[in-house]
C-alpha cells in the first residue's frame, strides 16, 4: 500500500526520464504528450512545489486547532479532565486562522503564478512552430488548429494550476494527520491508514479510462471547431442551395456526440469522487462509532492501554474529514490531469505533423545560409513533381535572370500553379533542382528566398484591416504616397473613392468588401510593392477582370518587366500577346512557343 | 443577469425534470453530509456523558450509529445521481443550444458589417457554449442547496441556542458576501478582456494558417506570430488573474469555516454557561459549524468565472434572438404562393431597385430594371467593381435592395418562402466555396440524397469525371480547406457540378468558367447550354466567349443597366475578354 503511495509520490517528481527508465515491468509507457509535458514545466517544478508546501503547511496547521477545540469542549463537558478556557481558545483559533489564511494565499500565489508562466512558454513555442509550417501542404482545418491553440492548451492550465499542487501535497499533508491521529489511537490511524492508500491505487485505474475518454472528447471539440468554421465559411453556398438545416444537424449531432464523450469522462471523475466519498464517509462513521463505544467503555483498545479521553476523540473526528481533503481534492482535479496530458498528446500530434511538413532541403539547416545575391538568374533544371500518385511536372526546365516578361501557359489543371509553387519553396520537388545565382534554393534558407519574391498568388489572401494594413504586409514602412502610387498602377486607385475612409478604410475578412477583380488588382498593388523582390510571380492576374481592365493590368505587368523578371500563369490572349517569352505547360514539361507553333491560336 | 436567467430558464423549460430533480438530488447528500459529522460528534459527546455517569442516563448508541450509516450512504449515492443527472441535462441542452447559437450567426451573415470574423464566430458556438454549463451546474445548484440547508440548519439550531445559531448564520453571510464581490465590475472587466484575447487569439491564428502563402511571402508571418503572441499574454494574463481570485476564494472559504467553528463555540459555550444549552449540544454545534462551509467550497470554485458566463450568456442570447427572429421570418414566408411560371411572361422581374452597402457608401445600384422572360438567355457585363455580382446576389436573396422590388414567378422575392426560393432559382457563385471534406459531401451539398451515378454524371457534364476518376478515392477522395488539392479551374468546375445537381427554373452564373482555359472553356460551356435548355439563364460575364447564343446583352455601368445592341460593337468587344 505504502509503496503505491509512493508510486504517486514519483509522479509529481518531475524526474521523468529516470521514471521511465527506472521501473523495469511496472513502468506504465508515458504518453509522447505526457513526456512533452513534465519535461516543459520543469523549469517551474520547483516553484510549484514550494507553493504546494506553504499549502500544505496550513492545512497541518488545523492539527493545533482541532486540539484547541476539542480540549475546550472536553473541559466543558468533563471540569475533572484535561479542558481549556472556551475564550481562550477561541482566541487562540482565531490566530491560528489568520496564519492559515496567509500561507494558503501565498502558497496558492506562488504555485499559480509558477503554473501561468509554464503554460505561456507552451503557447508560445506551439505559435513559433505555425509559423513554421510549410503553405501547400494539407493541414488540419485551421478551425481545428485554432482550436487546439486555444482550447487544448488552456485545457493544460487547470493540469498545472490545480493538479501539480494538489499533488505536491499529497505526499505532505495526510502523513503529518496520519501521525497526528496515531498519537492518540493506534486503532484510528490503522483505518486511515487503509482507507488513505486505496485513493491512489483506485485513481491509477481510473485514470487510464479518464485520459482515453478525455482524448476523445478534446477530439470531437477540436473536430467541432474545423468543421464550424469551415461551414461558417461557406455559409454562402450553403444557404444558396438551402443546406443550412443539414448543417445545423451536422452540429447538434456533434454536440451531442461531445455530450456522450464529456459524459464519458465526467462519470468517471464522478465515479472516483464517488468512492472517495464512500472512504471518507466511511473513515469518519467508523471512527465515531469507534470513539463512542470506547467512551462507553464498550471498546477497549486502540489507545496504547490507557482510555481513549473525550478531547482525543473528538480531535480525532476532527482530522478524519481534513485527512481525506487533499485526496479528494486530488480525486477531483484527476480528470484535469486526464485532460491536460490528452491535450497535450492532440498537441505533440500536431507539431509532429507540422515538423513532418517541412521538409528539410527546401528549408536548408538554418546553419550555413549564404546571403541573397542582388541579382541572378533562377535556373531549374530536370523538375519533377508528383501529387497524389500523380506526375504533374515530368521534366521542367526553365531559365530566366534578364528583366523580362515571360508567360506560362498551358489547360486548366496542367501545374502553372503547381509549379509556381516549387519555384517559392511551397511544394518539395521529386527531382530536379531550382537554382538561383547558381546555388541551389535551400542555401539562401527557405525564408529569405521566399522574401525576396513578390507573389500575386491564384487566390490573394486578403486580411480584415485596413487597405493601408493589408499593402503594407509588403513594405512596412511605405509611406501613403508610395501606396497611392502602386494602387494607380494595378489600376485600383478607384478603391481609394469606392471604399469609405480611403487607404484607412476597412475591408473584411478574406477581402470582403471588395468585388474579386478588385481583390486580384489589390493584390497585384500589394505585389508591386515590393521593390526589391528578386522576381515577380503572378498566377492568372487578369481573371475576373474585364478587358479594359485587363489591358490594363497588362500594361503594369510590363512595367514591372522593365526592372526585373516577370513570371505570369495564364490563358489570357492579352497577357501572351504582350509577353517577351511564352512557354507552354504541356504534359508537364515546358516548350517555348515557337517550338510548337500552330498549335493553337 | 437577464441573459443568464433566461438560459437558466431555457434549461428548466427543456429540462425540467432534471432540473428540479436534480436541484433536490443534490439537496440531500450535502444534507447527509451535515448530519453524518453533526450526528458524530453529539454521538461521541451523549456516548461521554453516558460514559462519565456510568450509564445512567439511557441512550440509544445502536440508533444513533444506525443513523451515522444511513447518512454516509445518502451522502455517497446521492451525490453520484445527482451529478449524472444534473450534467447529462445541462449537455444536452448545450448540443441544442450551439446548433441555435449557429443558427444565429447565419441570419447575421446576411447584413454586410464588413468586422465579422469567422474565427469569432466559431467563438460564439464553441466556447460561449461551452462555458455556459457552469451556470446551472456549478451557480444555480450548489447556491441552491447551500440557501436551503443553511436555513434549515439555523431553524433546527435555533432551538438549541439562538445566540449559537445567529452567530452561525451570520458567518455564512459574510462569507457569501465575500464571494458575491468576486462577481464585480472588476471582474466584470477582466472577463471581457479575457474574452476578447482569446477571440483575438483564434482569429490570429485561423489567420495565420489559412493565410500562411501570402503571408509566408510578404514576410507577415512574424507580424501576425507577434500578434498573436500578444493575444496570448492578454490571455494569460486575465487567466492568471482568474485563477488567482478562484484560489483566493478557496481560501477566504477555508479561512470562514475556522472562524465559524470558532466563534459558534464561543456563543454556545456562553449559552451553556448561562444554563441555556444543554451540555451534549456543544460539540454539534462545532461539527455543523465545520461542516457547513463545505457547501460554499464549490460555489467558490466557480463565483470568479461567473463573469464570464455572464459574458457568454449575453453573447450567446443575443444570437439567439437573432436566430429566432430570423425563424419567425422565414415561418411567415413559408405559406407563401409557389411562383408561377408561364411561357411568355416574366420570370424574374427587377423594378428600380436601389442598393448600397452602407449609408455612407456610393450606390451599387441606382435605378435598375430587369425583366427576363421565361427560356430567356441574358449577359450582364460591365467594368470590374461596377456590381455585377451584387446584382446577382440580390436576385438570390442574399442581400435586400433598400428600394424598389424583385419578383419571382410573380411572387415578391421578400415573401418567398425559403425552400420554393432555393428549388427555383440556383446561382454559381463568383466565388466557389470548397468544403473541407469528400468531392462527394462537397456534391451533396446541393442535393442530400443524390445516388452516386447522380454525381458522375453531374462530374461529367462539369467536365471533371476523368480527374475524379484518376484519382485513387475517387469521389471519396479528400479536398483541404479552400479546395486546396484542385486547381483553380477545377474547383470552378466542381462548383457548377454542384449546381448541376438541382434543377432550376431560373440560373444565375457568376463569371463561370473564369479560370479555364480556352478550350475546357468550351466544353464547359457546350454543357452549360445543354444542361439549361428551356431555362431561364442570366449571366455575368467578361468574356466573349460565354456571350454565344445570348439572347440579349446588358451592361451593368455607374449603377445603370442598359441593353447592349447585338451584334456587338467593336468597342464594346474591346471590352470583353477573348480567351
Ligand atoms: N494536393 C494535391 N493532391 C493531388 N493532386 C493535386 C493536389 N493539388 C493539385 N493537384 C492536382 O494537380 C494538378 C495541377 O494543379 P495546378 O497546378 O493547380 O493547375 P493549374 O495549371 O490550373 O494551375 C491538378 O490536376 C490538380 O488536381
Ligand atoms: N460586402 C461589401 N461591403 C461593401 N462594399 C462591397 C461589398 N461587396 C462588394 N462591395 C463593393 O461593391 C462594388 C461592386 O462589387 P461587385 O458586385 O462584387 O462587383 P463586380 O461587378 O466586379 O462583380 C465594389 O466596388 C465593391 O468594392
Ligand atoms: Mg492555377
Ligand atoms: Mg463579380
Amino acid at each position: 500500500m505504502t509503496e503505491k503511495l509512493a508510486d504517486v509520490r514519483e509522479l509529481s517528481d518531475a524526474g521523468v526520464a529516470e521514471a521511465s527508465r527506472s521501473k523495469g515491468k511496472r513502468a506504465r509507457t508515458k504518453s509522447a504528450g505526457q513526456v512533452w509535458l513534465q519535461k516543459a514545466v520543469e523549469p517551474e517544478m520547483k516553484l510549484v512545489k514550494r507553493g504546494a508546501m506553504l499549502q500544505g503547511l496550513s492545512e497541518i496547521l488545523w492539527i493545533p486547532q482541532a486540539a484547541l477545540l476539542a480540549l475546550a469542549i472536553a473541559g466543558l463537558i468533563d471540569p475533572h479532565g484535561p479542558g481549556l478556557d472556551p475564550f481562550y481558545a477561541t482566541a487562540s483559533i482565531l490566530i491560528l486562522a489568520a496564519i492559515r489564511h496567509f500561507l494558503k494565499v501565498r502558497g496558492g500565489e506562488i504555485a499559480v503564478r509558477a503554473a501561468s508562466k509554464a503554460r505561456h512558454r507552451l503557447e508560445t513555442s506551439l505559435l513559433s512552430n505555425l509559423t513554421n509550417l510549410s503553405p501547400a501542404t494539407e493541414l488540419p482545418a485551421s478551425g481545428k488548429i485554432a482550436s487546439i491553440a486555444v482550447e487544448h492548451i488552456q485545457a493544460i492550465g487547470p493540469y498545472l494550476g490545480r493538479f501539480l499542487p494538489i499533488q505536491a501535497r499529497l505526499s505532505l499533508v495526510p502523513v503529518v494527520l496520519l501521525i497526528a491521529v496515531a498519537y492518540v489511537s493506534w486503532f484510528a490511524a490503522l483505518c486511515l491508514l487503509v482507507f488513505g492508500p486505496l485513493v491512489p491505487v483506485f485513481m491509477a485505474i481510473v485514470g487510464i479510462r479518464a485520459k482515453k475518454a478525455s482524448e476523445r472528447q478534446l477530439g470531437v471539440l477540436a473536430d467541432m471547431g474545423g468543421l464550424l468554421l469551415d461551414r461558417l465559411r461557406g455559409m454562402e453556398t450553403l444557404r444558396l442551395f438551402g443546406a443550412v438545416k443539414r448543417s445545423e444537424d451536422d452540429i447538434r449531432k456533434l454536440g451531442g456526440e461531445f455530450r456522450t464523450s464529456t459524459m464519458r469522462v465526467l462519470r468517471i471523475a464522478f465515479l472516483s469522487s464517488t468512492a472517495l466519498e464512500l472512504f471518507s464517509a466511511a473513515a469518519i462513521a467508523i471512527t465515531a462509532i469507534y470513539v463512542g463505544f470506547s467512551l462507553l467503555g464498550e471498546w477497549n483498545f486502540g489507545a496504547y492501554g490507557s482510555p481513549l479521553t473525550l478531547a482525543g476523540g473528538l480531535f480525532m473526528l476532527m482530522i478524519v474529514p481534513e485527512y481525506f481533503a487533499p485526496l479528494r481534492a486530488f480525486a477531483a482535479a484527476y480528470h484535469d490531469r486526464a485532460a491536460g496530458i490528452a491535450a497535450a498528446d492532440h498537441i505533440v500530434e500536431l507539431q509532429k505533423n507540422l515538423e513532418q511538413d517541412t521538409p528539410e532541403d527546401v528549408i536548408g539547416t538554418g546553419l550555413d545560409v549564404v546571403p541573397l545575391p542582388d541579382t541572378g538568374a533562377l535556373t531549374i533544371r530536370g523538375l519533377h513533381v508528383s501529387r497524389g500518385h500523380r506526375t504533374i511536372l515530368a521534366d521542367v526546365n526553365l531559365s530566366l535572370g534578364e528583366p523580362e516578361l515571360v508567360v506560362i501557359k498551358g489547360p486548366s489543371g496542367t501545374g502553372k500553379s503547381t509549379l509556381m509553387d516549387c519555384i517559392l519553396g511551397f511544394l518539395p520537388s521529386d527531382q530536379g533542382q531550382i537554382a538561383y545565382g547558381g546555388l541551389p534554393l535551400s542555401s539562401y534558407g527557405l525564408t529569405n528566398w521566399q522574401q525576396a519574391i513578390s507573389v500575386l498568388s491564384q487566390n490573394p489572401e486578403l486580411f480584415h484591416g485596413t487597405l493601408r494594413a493589408n499593402l503594407r504586409r509588403a513594405d512596412k514602412n511605405a509611406d501613403d504616397a508610395t501606396l497611392t502610387q502602386v494602387l494607380k498602377l494595378a489600376a485600383v486607385d478607384e478603391l481609394l473613392l469606392k471604399v469609405p475612409g480611403g487607404l484607412s478604410g476597412q475591408i473584411g475578412e478574406d477581402g470582403k468588401g471588395l468585388s474579386l477583380g478588385e481583390r486580384r488588382r489589390f493584390a497585384l498593388a500589394r505585389a508591386a510593392l515590393r521593390k526589391d523582390a528578386r522576381l515577380i510571380i503572378a498566377d492568372e492576374p487578369t481573371a475576373d477582370l474585364d478587358g479594359a481592365t485587363a489591358q490594363k493590368v497588362v500594361g503594369a505587368l510590363k512595367k514591372l518587366a522593365h526592372n526585373k523578371p516577370v513570371l505570369v500563369a495564364t490563358h489570357d490572349p492579352r497577357v501572351v500577346g504582350s509577353a517577351d517569352r511564352v512557354l507552354t505547360l504541356k504534359d508537364g514539361v515546358l516548350v517555348e512557343l515557337d517550338q510548337c507553333e500552330g498549335e493553337e491560336q | 443577469m437577464r441573459s443568464s436567467l433566461r438560459i437558466i430558464w431555457l434549461l428548466q423549460k427543456e429540462e425540467p425534470l432534471a432540473f428540479w430533480g436534480g436541484l433536490f438530488l443534490a439537496f440531500l447528500p450535502a444534507a447527509a453530509g451535515i448530519a453524518l459529522l453533526a450526528v458524530s460528534g453529539y454521538f461521541i459527546t451523549a456516548t461521554a456523558i453516558v460514559g462519565l455517569s456510568a450509564g445512567a442516563i439511557a441512550f440509544n448508541a445502536a440508533s444513533a450509529a444506525g443513523h451515522i450509516r444511513f447518512y454516509a450512504a445518502l451522502r455517497i449515492f446521492g451525490r453520484y445521481v445527482e451529478r449524472v443527472i444534473t450534467h447529462d441535462a445541462t449537455f444536452r441542452f448545450l448540443a441544442n443550444l450551439r446548433s441555435g447559437v449557429f443558427r444565429g450567426l447565419v441570419a447575421r451573415e446576411n447584413s454586410s458589417a464588413l468586422n465579422q470574423r469567422s474565427a469569432t464566430a466559431l467563438s460564439r458556438v464553441v466556447s460561449d457554449v461551452d462555458q455556459l454549463d457552469g451556470l446551472f451546474l456549478r451557480l444555480v445548484v450548489p447556491l441552491a442547496s447551500a440557501a436551503i440547508i443553511t436555513g434549515l440548519t439555523l431553524v433546527i439550531l435555533w432551538q438549541y441556542s439562538p445566540m449559537a445559531s445567529i452567530a452561525l448564520g451570520a458567518v455564512q453571510a459574510a462569507g457569501l458576501a465575500v464571494l458575491a464581490k468576486s462577481a464585480g465590475p472588476r471582474q466584470k472587466a477582466q472577463a471581457r478582456r479575457l474574452n476578447v484575447s482569446r477571440d483575438a487569439l483564434r482569429v490570429r491564428v485561423s489567420d495565420l494558417v489559412r493565410g500562411r502563402r501570402d503571408l509566408s511571402v510578404f514576410g507577415g508571418l512574424e507580424q501576425q506570430r507577434l500578434a498573436a503572441l500578444k493575444a496570448v499574454n492578454q490571455l494569460d494574463a486575465a487567466q492568471e488573474e482568474s485563477e488567482l481570485t478562484d484560489m483566493r476564494n478557496q481560501a477566504v472559504i477555508s479561512t470562514m469555516s475556522q472562524v465559524m467553528v470558532a466563534l459558534t463555540f464561543l456563543f454556545a459555550a456562553y449559552s451553556y454557561q448561562q444554563g441555556q444549552m444543554e451540555l451534549k449540544h456543544i460539540a454539534l454545534f462545532a461539527f455543523v459549524a465545520l461542516a457547513l462551509p463545505e457547501l460554499l467550497i464549490s460555489i467558490a470554485n466557480s463565483v470568479g468565472s461567473w463573469s464570464k458566463m455572464s459574458g457568454a450568456a449575453n453573447r450567446v442570447r443575443s444570437l439567439l434572438t437573432v436566430g429566432e427572429c430570423n425563424e419567425a421570418v422565414q415561418s411567415a414566408r413559408s405559406n407563401s404562393k409557389a411562383p408561377q411560371f408561364t411561357a411568355g411572361e416574366d420570370v424574374l422581374e427587377l423594378k428600380d431597385v436601389h442598393f448600397a452597402y452602407n449609408e455612407k457608401a456610393t450606390a451599387i445600384l441606382d435605378g435598375v430594371d430587369l425583366a427576363l422572360p421565361m427560356g430567356s438567355r441574358s449577359v450582364v457585363i460591365g467594368p470590374s467593381g461596377a456590381g455585377k455580382s451584387t446584382l446577382a446576389a440580390i436576385v438570390a436573396r442574399l442581400q435586400t435592395p433598400q428600394k424598389g422590388s424583385v419578383q419571382i414567378g410573380g411572387v415578391s422575392l421578400g415573401e418567398l418562402a425559403e425552400d420554393k426560393l432555393r428549388a427555383t432559382l440556383t446561382v454559381v457563385g463568383q466565388r466557389t466555396q470548397i468544403f473541407h471534406s469528400t468531392i462527394a459531401e462537397n456534391l451533396r451539398v446541393a442535393r442530400e440524397d443524390a445516388s452516386d451515378a447522380d454525381l458522375w454524371e453531374a462530374l461529367a457534364h462539369a467536365g471533371l469525371k476523368e480527374l475524379v476518376e484518376a484519382r485513387q478515392e475517387k469521389l471519396e477522395t479528400h479536398l483541404g480547406e479552400g479546395g486546396l488539392g484542385l486547381s483553380g479551374g477545377e474547383g470552378r468546375r466542381l462548383a457548377l457540378a454542384r449546381a448541376y445537381l438541382r434543377n432550376p427554373e431560373i440560373w444565375v452564373v457568376d463569371e463561370l468558367t473564369e479560370g479555364l482555359d480556352h478550350a475546357t472553356a468550351e466544353t464547359v460551356l457546350a454543357s452549360f447550354r445543354a444542361m439549361t435548355k428551356g431555362k431561364t439563364v442570366l449571366m455575368v460575364s467578361h468574356r466573349a466567349s460565354e456571350l454565344e447564343g445570348a439572347d440579349r446583352v446588358l451592361m451593368l455601368e455607374d449603377g445603370k443597366l442598359q441593353d447592349v445592341a447585338l451584334p456587338l460593337s467593336d468597342e464594346m468587344k474591346s471590352r470583353l475578354r477573348d480567351d
